[in-house]
């Protein structure tokens, strides 16, 4: 598969009163269209940093990232971002949260209107258009964070950690659930880099596993997993691999 | 309305989390390793355990939850059909036929959120209104059995139209 994220030299350093920081050391790895990338590392590793820079939202210090070949200046609209805290608004509603980022799109209100109601469609939510975030549990509020990524059409699907606020059972069934909409052949989104500490996650969930160090944050590692889906989390072949990557990171 | 069930106070979230997790583990685990294997206090877990064996998802036979047929197939099935076989379930419960009676027969099919929070303390005087309004707008709006508006604070069977654009 070609590639549709090329990150070349990437580098980021902030200025601190004692001194540079560096976060990211030269970091460059590519993402194929329809593959399933998981960034797995300690905290402090720089992983989330990176996600930002591959969608825009921070510039690198040096380096370049590339989206179909084309050097990426600015934020990247063929992007939607799923993040660890849902940032959703809480003085609008559920239809309104996943509304928000299609008018600076072009969109108008109907189209608005149809394309929330698709999306929530997807992911389970229609029947709480009308709700606050505030009336929602974590895993509905999560849901809306993906509705809200996939009503901008993206190619790109990025997740900074999206399941881990969640307790057990319900970071379970988004799992689940996140798979059937990468499946889903009605949705333009067929690319997906997750950021995660949990390590059954990225497993579970990826083509490949990119494992990074921190100090400053590098990739050490990239493992394919060639485990057929769906993927059997008892068996020995995926113990296995958690440990393979485990090994890795401590 | 004798006999209206109380609802456990978990989410449709957590209940399908419990049936990926059966489904992982061959369809059948003990329940009490289970919440030591996933760090979940035992007892919100059986709370878990009771909302997918009252929707029919699972059963508990000895100390272990089952996953049933209808557990699987609502694993396997599109979200449409889940949430439609999910709706099913819940209406067999006489706390959801209550409260859809309740709106089927209100006008303009709506009712204000003050009349279902009474209604659920005479119902189930033993328990705690505020938290079971919760746990049955959780599972109402996903099941899409009736929807709710803080704005108006109203209840109600079908969402009103939105008026044309411009």
């Amino acid at each position: 598969m070609p590639a549709i994220i090329e990150i070349e030299h990437v580098t980021k350093i902030y200025p601190r009163p004692e001194g540079e920081s560096q976060i990211l050391a030269d970091v460059s790895f590519e993402v194929a269209d329809g593959e399933v990338l998981a960034i797995v590392g300690p905290s402090g590793c720089g992983k989330s940093t990176l996600l930002r820079i591959i969608h825009g939202l921070i510039p690198p210090s040096a380096g370049v990232v590339r989206f179909a070949g084309r050097t990426q200046e600015g934020i990247n609209l063929n992007c939607g971002m799923v993040f660890q805290s849902f940032a959703l608004l809480p003085w609008l509603t559920v239809e309104e949260n996943v509304e928000i980022g299609l008018e600076a799109r072009g969109l108008d209100e109907t189209q608005r209107h149809k394309r929330a109601a698709k999306y929530l469609d997807k992911v389970g939510l229609d029947g709480n258009e009308d709700a606050y975030p505030r009336e929602l549990s974590g895993g509905m509020k999560q849901r809306v964070g993906l509705a809200r990524a996939l009503a901008v059409e993206p190619k790109v699907l990025l997740m900074d950690e999206p399941f881990s606020a969640l307790d057990a059972l319900t970071s379970i069934n988004l799992r689940e659930e996140l798979l059937d909409l990468w499946a889903d052949p009605q949705l333009p989104v067929d690319t997906i880099v997750i950021v995660t500490h949990i390590i059954e996650e990225a497993v579970e969930l990826a083509d490949r596993i990119l494992v990074m160090a921190s100090n400053p944050g590098r990739i050490v590692e990239s493992i394919k997993v060639d485990l057929p889906r769906p993927r059997q989390k008892k068996s020995a072949e995926f113990a296995a691999l958690v440990d393979r990557v485990f090994s890795l990171i401590v | 309305m004798p006999g209206v069930e109380p609802l456990p106070s978990t989410g449709i979230s957590k209940i399908l989390g419990l049936c990926e997790i059966l489904d992982d583990h061959q369809g059948k685990e003990d329940v009490y390793r289970l919440a030591q294997d996933l760090h979940t206090p035992f007892g919100e877990l059986l709370l878990v355990v009771k909302g997918a064996e009252m929707l029919g998802l699972v059963e508990t036979p000895g100390g272990d939850a089952v996953l049933t047929a209808l557990g699987k197939r609502v694993l396997e099935t599109s979200m449409n059909e889940k949430k439609a076989l999910l709706k099913q379930q819940m209406l067999k419960l006489r706390v959801f036929q209550h409260f859809r009676k309740l709106l089927e027969n209100a006008e303009e099919n709506e009712v204000p959120a003050e009349v279902i929070l009474e209604e659920l303390a005479v119902l189930l005087p033993q328990e705690q209104p505020r938290q079971l309004f919760t746990t049955l707008l959780n599972w109402g709006r996903y099941g899409e059995v009736f929807g709710y508006s803080r704005d108006t604070d109203l209840f109600y069977l079908q969402k009103p139209e939105s008026p044309p654009a411009g």
